[in-house]
């Protein structure tokens, strides 16, 4: 890795302040849009592109493949999912997390694993409902969240660092999540508990 | 016992030649130094005489004949003092040497002795007022002379021509004369401000070769160490992977600003304390 005194800090000044901390529910409202389109459009250049070998195929018999809504539904449901998972278990960020500066990881500030990171998928793929949990949640988390024990983080950092973890891809951010801390505090506490016994 | 003990003086004019030749011939030292003194003189006067008359680099034929007269006219003035020098021995023989053993047979007379001594000692008296003032006379009329000497000498000249620098050089132990210096104390003694005042930077910098020196060192070695140190692809990664345009940070911030405006919304519905207000949690 590099020399940390010659790390170079992309961070903006004005952004340092709030890094790591839990993300609220309209930045990751905007990012599922954004996911979302960039799904729809990755299934219209499939379609584009189906129909354009059928045009090549069938020449002057051409005509625009139909495609009934069920179909539409679960191809776009299962991109989606393919998407979210891939996206989370490598790099802990969707293109539309990346745009709002966001990063998914667990409790413990670890990137997730390829099982959590599925199982994550699913549930905001079919219910991106249970993502409004978040504008009540104390922690600001949503109910996939609070389900397979994540949390979504402001970071707009690009540097991560990939670290031993019993996930089997182990990507964690390089800003310390709040969560971490809160842990260490917890342990903090505890201790200073200990002494005031003695 | 009756043996008397020999004057030293007494000795001196009568002792026989110890080279054994005849006393008629045989020459006292004092006289015969002043001889040879007188012929060297001689010699060296009709040399210079010889050679002026010749020229200096060209010799004549004229110049030969006057070589040969002065020559000539030298022998005969040696011959004339070796038998002046054969009449002065005979005469010391005869007046001088009796004369020094009535002397010292009288020296040996207590009264005489006495008189010889006090007159010893009124010279001895005076010496001391007589004798500086005969050598500054001397002393002055030495440098007098020098003075008038040089005036006729071109030295500078003289030294020029003569003098072989190198060799004089050659001589000179330099490392001897380096160690003899104090450099410290000389440096203490410079005004190191008014010699880098007329230090001109801009002609000495202009006088360098900076491209030799560039060519000398290896700058790719040192580029690529740099390199290596700073790891500038992954630094260029680190900085290009962000999307950090201005309208990505502005959405961005707004995002964050709509966020904590929510958080604040929902907590003043729910009737939160601001204590517990977890749009600034950690």
């Amino acid at each position: 890795m590099t020399d940390p005194r010659f790390r170079v800090e992309t961070v903006p000044l004005e952004a340092r302040g709030f890094q790591g901390q839990p993300a609220g529910l309209i930045t990751r409202v905007a990012a599922n849009v954004i996911d979302l389109a960039a799904v729809l459009v990755a299934l219209v250049v499939c379609y584009l592109a189906t129909a354009g070998v059928l045009f090549l195929r069938r020449g002057a018999r051409f005509s625009f493949p139909i495609v009934s809504y069920p179909t539409a539904f679960w191809a776009g449901l299962l991109a989606l999912v393919v998407y979210f998972a891939v996206s989370w278990a490598t790099g802990g960020r969707t293109y539309g997390d990346r745009v709002l500066g966001l990063r998914v990881t667990t409790a413990a500030g670890l990137g997730l694993g390829g099982a959590r990171a599925t199982v994550r998928a699913v549930l905001s793929a079919l219910f991106p409902v249970l993502l409004l949990w978040v504008a009540v949640s104390r922690a600001s988390r949503s109910i996939q969240d609070l389900v397979v024990g994540t949390v979504v983080i402001y970071d707009w950092g690009p540097a991560r660092r990939v670290i031993a973890s019993g996930d089997a891809i182990g990507v964690a951010v390089d800003v310390a999540s709040p969560v971490a801390h809160e842990a260490e505090d917890r342990n903090a506490e505890a201790v200073t508990g200990l002494d005031r016994e003695r | 016992m009756h043996e008397p003990t020999p004057i030293p003086i007494h000795e001196l004019p009568t002792d026989p030649d110890p080279s054994g030749e005849a006393p008629g011939t045989a020459v006292p030292p004092g006289v015969e130094q002043a001889i040879d003194v007188l012929i060297g003189l001689v010699t060296l006067a009709t040399n210079a005489a010889a050679s002026i008359l010749r020229g200096d680099e060209e010799p004549g034929a004229g110049a030969e004949g006057a070589t040969l007269v002065t020559g000539a006219a030298a022998g005969f003035l040696i011959e004339g003092l070796r038998a002046a020098g054969a009449v002065l021995t005979a005469f010391e023989r005869t007046l001088v040497a009796p004369a020094t053993t009535v002397a010292g047979a009288a020296a040996e007379r207590p009264e005489i002795r006495e008189l010889l001594e006090h007159w010893q000692a009124s010279w001895e008296e005076q010496r001391d007022q007589s004798e500086p003032v005969a050598a500054d006379t001397l002393r002055r009329g030495i440098r007098r002379g020098a003075d008038a000497l040089m005036d006729q000498l071109d030295l500078t000249q003289l030294v020029i021509d003569h003098l072989d620098i190198q060799r004089v050089a050659e001589q000179i132990d330099i490392d001897a004369l380096v160690g003899g210096l104090d450099i410290d104390r000389l440096i203490d003694r410079m005004d190191m401000d008014r010699l880098a005042s007329r230090i001109d930077i801009d002609a000495l910098v202009a006088r360098l070769d900076v491209e030799a020196v560039v060519d000398n060192l290896d700058v790719a070695a040192i580029a690529a160490d740099v390199i290596d140190e700073l790891d500038l692809p992954q630094l260029i990664r680190d900085a290009t992977a962000d999307i950090t345009s201005d309208g990505v940070r502005t959405a961005r911030l707004r995002g964050v600003g709509a966020d904590r405006a929510l958080r604040r919304a929902v907590d003043r519905i729910l009737a939160r304390s601001e204590a517990t207000d977890t749009g600034e949690r950690r």
